[in-house]
């Protein structure tokens, strides 16, 4: 029998100078002093001088970290009190995002040590209004239920999921992707590939998560290729990464993301860029075990080759790795882990968090430590 | 298994379900009707099946299919016209035709290299000579032999033409019954199969097999668009078509420019070959491995290339370094590698190729036309193109087949209603005249006027 639950409460305002719209939909939440959570990286790219313009009041933070921690959220939480802000907006990528959430965690449950707020729905409702703009083409943060922030003290990725994180708008605007640099483009759509592909495989799937994650691995394919020149291209992986979003918070994800969380705790790689080298390897492990994988990899094939039509090779997992190739090629995307810095030396940690990771119990296939230590010798 | 489908086929073929030629008309173009709608889903799978490009898909199956249809479509009227022809003096009066009159139940087995192309175009044909047909589509091709039964159940009744999946006992079965025609592409030692269990009813055959077709390049001042020519025609498919260019023969020392030139064609087409959608994959594991096992053969002569990728069923377009005897100048190759021989003498080179199974083509590459000549008059084989690769398949205009071991019979335009048809001579004789010469008793003067005047009455015909 099928049973499932699909839930995204998110307003999503979509298109050409979409974060005009930003001060009125401020407004209506009853906002009249917004704290804009950003990093030094957008700032540099002139992104949070645009926002900026748009807000009269405000106050601003632009030291979020590209691997943010819990000390991160604390620091945060007291410039927020501080400076009787009344609203937040979280203006990057991932990271500035799950910061922000982590930040909208600890306002709601009024103050206090945020790792105590680990697990699920520990918090039940946000009370403080929460806007999104997201600035790269992968996270789907700004859409799902959880937010993962690093411990720095045990070196872990902590989850935190509820309703409560789930933003109460979030702004797609191609403004904020036009100045992402290609490697980011490349490894951030390669993540959102990897959410959608882990959605339609992982064993929470449903018919409904089912159609947003075949129509972001359609944007995917079609537009990552084309995204070097292409500004329309890169807004609707934009799109597409929040579609993968949908999907995946209703889904769940499997064991490239088990294996890229451990990695990222371990040795600190980009979340997207340890999701895109391990993404064809797990791939090939779960189609070689599973039947109905293999099965399900064929059905997205089917549909690329509809839609797409120029989708290179015969199976997913070779229409994955050319598009990982050409992304190698065009935008430096690397595809090996020795090339992110990773170290044999850390293969056991890695595995070993990897199978304790909230999900890969949501994996099609099971597996243990000894198959992932085979799967990260595979990309090593 | 299959008696009661041929039976009922027959029945349909001889209560002259077929015979109607506005019937054909309106069947072929309710085919291409559907082949438009369908376009999409038939790329699709030759894309799952083959890995294949949509561009080659496009024009090597679905644009080729149109054109012969629509060349069919245009000329069916004039060629199923009885046409009158001379009639002897002896016979006087008379009048004289040929015929064309189809088959009857014709059987079709394609390959599964251009699975819908090498289905449709005989199909095309068969119907357009008003036969019925079975046709038998490729096992390693299950995406395009789903949609083709789904194509032809649209347009088709099932006693009039039927697609049977399924694997090579299906094929076996069918070709226990009585069929009148049966076309078949596909290799030489399956055709050789089909010739003996057809020979078993003295049902006629089309075999069109393959071969290793050579290219020669010898005397050529644009070497450059050559090997272009050579690499394109060779990639195509990742080399998996029946005309696919097998080897090459050239001067002696040219081998490295000729290396040089092959890479850096596949560098400017494809970029980063592996990850290019422009470039199709090996149909399946057993070919997979028979091609590894060439290239590990050959692993020592390998010039350019020689890459390999199991899970991606990718082999790399390799040229190797060879001579008449290498183990990648056994059998046809039907794969991206490309042997290349360097010779001394032209008539070495065209005694060897005589000496060898006569090849489905030949490409040669010459700025002489003494050399094209010699080729044309000299060598054995079912297609001769100088200066290019592949294109005559794609020509209504000129018959298609191969002789000897590459084949036998020829289709595409015209040929293929010839070969789906029989000439049938029908002569009606007047009754009101009765000479009494051919009578008995044989009196000597009888035979005295044939002799005197036989062969003037034979060599002069009239209407």
């Amino acid at each position: 029998m099928m049973h499932f639950e699909f839930f995204c409460p998110v307003r999503l305002i979509v298109g050409d100078n979409a974060l005009e719209k930003l001060p009125y939909m401020l407004e209506s939440m009853g906002v009249s002093k917004p704290l804009l959570v950003t990093d030094r990286g957008i700032k540099d790219a002139g992104l949070a001088t645009k926002v900026e313009r748009l807000l009269t009041s405000y106050e601003v933070f632009y030291d979020v970290p590209p691997d943010s921690s819990l000390d991160v959220v604390m620091r945060l939480y007291s410039s927020y009190n501080s400076s009787s802000c009344n609203g937040l907006v979280a203006l990057g990528g991932g990271s500035v995002i799950d910061t922000a959430k982590g930040l909208s965690l600890v306002i709601s449950a009024g103050g206090g040590d945020i790792s105590k707020l680990q697990g699920v729905d520990v918090v039940k409702k946000r009370t403080v209004p929460f806007a999104v703009v997201p600035t790269t083409c992968g996270t789907g943060s700004e859409v799902s239920r959880v937010a993962v922030i690093e411990d720095r003290k045990s070196s872990r990725k902590l989850a935190f999921a509820s309703d409560a994180v789930f933003p109460d708008v979030v702004f797609l605007d191609p403004a904020a992707v036009d100045t992402l640099p290609l490697r980011l483009v490349a490894s951030t759509s390669m993540d959102a590939l990897t959410h959608a592909i882990e959605a339609y495989t992982c064993i929470q799937k449903n018919p409904v998560s089912d159609a947003f994650a075949l129509s972001a691995i359609k944007e995917i394919f079609k537009n990552a290729p084309i995204a070097k020149d292409d500004k329309k291209a890169r807004f609707r992986l934009l799109v597409a990464s929040t579609l993968a979003g949908v999907a995946f918070s209703n889904s769940m994800v499997g064991m490239v993301h088990s294996i890229s969380h451990a990695i990222g705790g371990v040795e600190g790689v980009p979340h997207g860029v340890a999701n895109a080298i391990m993404l064809p390897h797990v791939m090939r492990f779960n189609a070689g075990k599973s039947k109905e994988v293999a099965g399900l990899y064929r059905e997205i094939f089917s549909y690329l080759a509809l839609f797409v039509g120029d989708v290179a090779g015969k199976t997913l997992v070779d229409a994955v790795d050319s598009l990982m190739g050409r992304l190698e090629k065009e935008a430096g995307l690397p595809r090996r882990l020795r090339d992110v810095g990773v170290k044999r030396g850390d293969f056991d940690r890695i595995a070993k968090q990897a199978v304790l990771d909230g999900s890969a119990v949501f994996n099609p296939v099971s597996f243990e430590e000894d198959d992932v230590k085979a799967l990260l010798e595979e990309a090593f | 298994m299959f008696g009661e489908l041929v039976a009922k086929q027959r029945e349909f073929f001889l209560s002259g379900g077929t015979l109607g030629v506005e019937e054909r008309i309106r069947y072929l173009k309710a085919l291409k009707e559907v082949v438009s709608a369908r376009e999409d889903a038939i790329l699709a799978a030759l894309k799952l099946d083959l890995g294949k490009p949509r561009f080659e898909a496009y024009i090597s199956e679905v644009a080729h299919f149109h054109m012969e249809v629509d060349y069919a479509l245009s000329h069916i009227k004039r060629w199923s016209r009885p046409k009158r022809r001379l009639t002897p003096l002896l016979h006087f009066p008379a009048a004289s035709y040929t015929y064309r009159q189809p088959y009857g139940v014709v059987l079709i087995i394609s390959p599964w290299n251009y699975p819908f192309d090498l289905a449709m175009v005989p199909l095309v044909y068969a119907v357009a000579a008003g036969n019925t047909a079975v046709v038998k589509p490729s096992e390693f091709s299950p995406n395009t032999s789903r949609i083709l039964r789904e194509i032809v159940e649209e347009v088709f009744p099932e006693e009039y033409v039927k697609v049977v999946e399924g694997e090579a006992d299906v094929a076996k079965a069918l070709l226990e019954e009585k069929f009148d025609y049966i076309f078949y592409t596909g290799s030489p030692v399956v055709g050789r199969y089909v010739m003996e269990a057809a020979a078993k009813n003295l049902t006629p055959v089309t075999l069109e097999l393959g071969g290793k077709s050579p290219v020669v390049i010898w005397r050529e001042d644009k070497w450059e668009l050559a090997v272009k020519r050579v690499v394109w025609g060779k990639c195509f498919n990742a080399g998996q078509t029946c005309i696919a260019p097998d080897y090459v023969v050239l001067e002696r020392g040219r081998l490295q420019e000729f290396a040089d030139l092959f890479s850096h064609w596949i560098e400017a087409f494809y970029g980063d070959i592996a990850s290019s959608a422009d470039y199709a994959r090996i149909v399946n594991e057993r070919h997979f491995y028979r091609l590894k096992m060439i290239l590990d053969a050959e692993r020592e002569n390998i010039v350019y290339g020689g890459g390999t990728d199991k899970d991606r069923l990718f082999i790399e377009p390799t040229v190797v370094k060879a001579d008449w005897d290498s183990p990648s100048m056994q059998e046809e190759i039907f794969g991206p590698i490309l042997p290349v021989i360097e010779a001394d003498d032209l008539q070495e080179v065209i005694s060897k190729i005589n000496s060898r199974p006569e090849p489905l083509a030949l490409y040669l590459f010459t700025s002489e036309k003494e050399i094209q000549d010699i080729f044309m008059k000299r060598v054995r084989s079912g297609a001769l193109v100088c200066g290019d690769c592949l294109v005559h398949f794609v020509s209504t205009w000129l018959p298609f087949g191969g002789i000897g071991e590459s084949g036998m019979g020829k289709y595409h335009g015209r040929w293929g209603f010839e070969t789906f048809t029989n000439k049938k001579a029908v002569m009606k004789r007047a009754r009101m005249l009765d000479l009494p010469v051919r009578y008995p008793p044989y009196k000597s003067w009888k035979l005295s006027f044939l002799r005197k005047f036989g062969s003037f009455l034979c060599r002069f015909g009239c209407i």
